[in-house]
């Protein structure tokens, strides 16, 4: 049976939210066990969408990166596979949005 | 090895092994509906639409359930072990996280070195699961896979929305995908356009929206019908004659037609623009309504049963509508 | 506008007789979504054109719709 070749990783973008919280401001924690928690999680901030944002926009940015990075022309883009556990809409699919 | 020189001999093919479906018991007839709503007429829906009873999941029963089910039924005849990969098709998750493929791998007591995801898809799901199935068995990362496809629209339709309620019902099926010498699932037709998202959409229940809804609003199905149909008589009849010609056939080529029985009345408008030949068309939701990506499996299982279509049959599958999205290939039995 | 009129009347299950250019069609009794249906496939069957909801909302009566038609074909 022939192994099908010729398959690789073309390119690589990413999109964060511009808003960050800081695991220094957690609520409810005080000053020791917040450190506690930065140095254990290793994590000092999240970035975090506001209200407005979803996930379609994240996408659709790192999408527009990509595309500018790469010079790919988007009608070369055969298929698009969207992967979340937070979409827009329960439905209609968010990859076609 | 360049991919465009292989043949269907030289990659590892798939085919189409075993077909189930399952069917939640409690009815909803057009007796009852008229019933609750006398201005509305069940014997034009039946005979308009097409639709005489549609089944319902029970409050507690969920589109795992239904698609839990359906695949129990296929390993009554089939070793649950084969199975190394879980496609679960649903816009009805149990929960949006976790992934229901993963549930369903431990209510079936599937193996865990296996693969297992969901993706969301309505009318066209059944078509593109096939699509990514025949992937992952023609890359060689995996042999056996178990597409399932659960939807319970019902619990996403407002108690007076009389319009919505007669055409969708809800159901579960499961389909195992199995390597091949001979090529069975032929080439895929795909297509997206989602500008028509709002035609056919839950808003509330996920991220967008969901914080300016009030708190009594329960977030319900929208459906704007005659949108949906323009959609479908304008892009399915070119769909058709893309995915006969991508195949390498004429139409006449074709055994049987299996499009997504979306309802009686766009089906016969689309069979007789591109000029199909009535007997080869499946047309029956008299009993189920519109179960969204459980109507191709349905009718393919009904079909196999019926004798309707046989071994070596050329079958056309052609799943369109919520996204919008829409895909079609052409199978051999 | 007759020929139209009739196949107005078949596709809504109409009597011709009581379908005048005036008329909002929204406001016949046999208007319901499957009407709607029978309308789009009407059109699209005999004039080859699929209204755009946005469009079709500014339509009120049968004559602005056979006008539309009738500059779009």
């Amino acid at each position: 049976m022939i192994k099908i070749e010729g398959i690789k990783l073309s390119c690589i973008s990413c999109c964060v939210p511009d808003r960050y919280e800081f695991n220094k401001d957690l609520p409810d924690f005080d000053e020791e066990r917040k450190q506690k928690i930065i140095e254990s999680t290793g994590v000092v901030s999240r970035p975090v969408v506001d209200a407005t944002q979803c996930t379609s926009d994240l996408v659709y940015q790192a999408t527009v990166n990509l595309i500018k990075q790469t010079g790919i022309d988007p009608d070369q883009i055969g298929v698009m596979i969207l992967v979340t556990q937070t979409p827009d809409y329960i439905l209609p699919a968010t990859s076609c949005i | 090895m360049n991919i465009s020189k292989l043949t269907g001999k030289d990659i590892m093919s798939a085919k189409i092994k075993q077909v189930e479906y399952y069917l939640p018991e409690r009815i909803l007839t057009n007796a009852e509906l008229e019933k609750a709503y006398p201005q509305w007429s069940a014997a034009k829906l039946e005979k308009k639409i097409g639709i005489k009873q549609r089944h319902i999941a029970g409050p507690e029963e969920t589109s795992l359930d239904l698609a839990t089910n359906a695949a129990k039924k296929i390993f009554k005849k089939e070793d649950k072990d084969l199975i190394d990969f879980v496609l679960f098709c649903t816009q009805s998750p149990d929960y949006l996280l976790p992934t229901s493929a993963c549930l369903l791998q431990t209510r079936l007591g599937l193996k865990t070195d296996i693969g297992a995801l969901d993706f969301n898809l309505g009318c066209s799901g059944y078509v593109y699961g096939l699509a990514i199935a025949k992937g992952l068995i023609n890359a060689q990362l995996c042999k056996n896979v178990l597409l399932v496809t659960g939807e319970t629209y019902s619990k996403f339709i407002a108690e007076d929305d009389i319009s919505n309620r007669s055409i969708f019902g809800d159901a579960g099926t499961a389909t195992i995908i199995t390597y091949s010498d001979e090529d069975m699932l032929g080439e895929f037709i795909f297509g997206t356009d989602g500008n028509g998202a709002e035609n056919l959409i839950v808003k509330g229940l996920s991220a967008r929206n969901s914080y300016t809804l009030k708190d009594q609003e329960k977030p319900t199905l929208y459906m704007n019908g005659p949108e949906i149909f323009n959609f479908t008589i304008d892009t399915i009849p070119p769909m058709l004659q893309k995915v006969i010609a991508k195949n390498k056939l004429q139409a006449n080529d074709v055994d049987y037609f299996i499009l997504h029985q979306a309802n009686k009345y766009i089906l016969e408008f689309l069979i007789s623009e591109i000029g199909l030949d009535t007997g080869k068309c499946h047309i029956d939701m008299l009993n189920y309504g519109n179960t969204v990506s459980n109507t191709i499996p349905i009718a393919l299982k009904d079909s196999l049963d019926q004798s309707k279509i046989n071994n070596g049959d050329k079958v056309l599958l052609a799943g369109f509508g919520v996204g919008y999205s829409w895909g079609s290939t052409i199978i051999t039995i | 506008m007759e020929h139209f009129i009739q196949l107005l009347s078949d596709a809504l299950e109409k009597d011709s007789e009581k379908i005048d250019k005036k008329d909002e069609f929204r406001n016949y009794e046999e208007w319901d979504s499957l009407a709607v249906l029978s309308l789009i496939a009407m059109i699209k069957q005999n004039y080859n054109i699929t209204i755009p909801r946005k469009d079709f909302d500014e339509l009120n009566t049968v004559s602005e719709l056979y006008e539309y038609i009738q500059a779009h074909r």
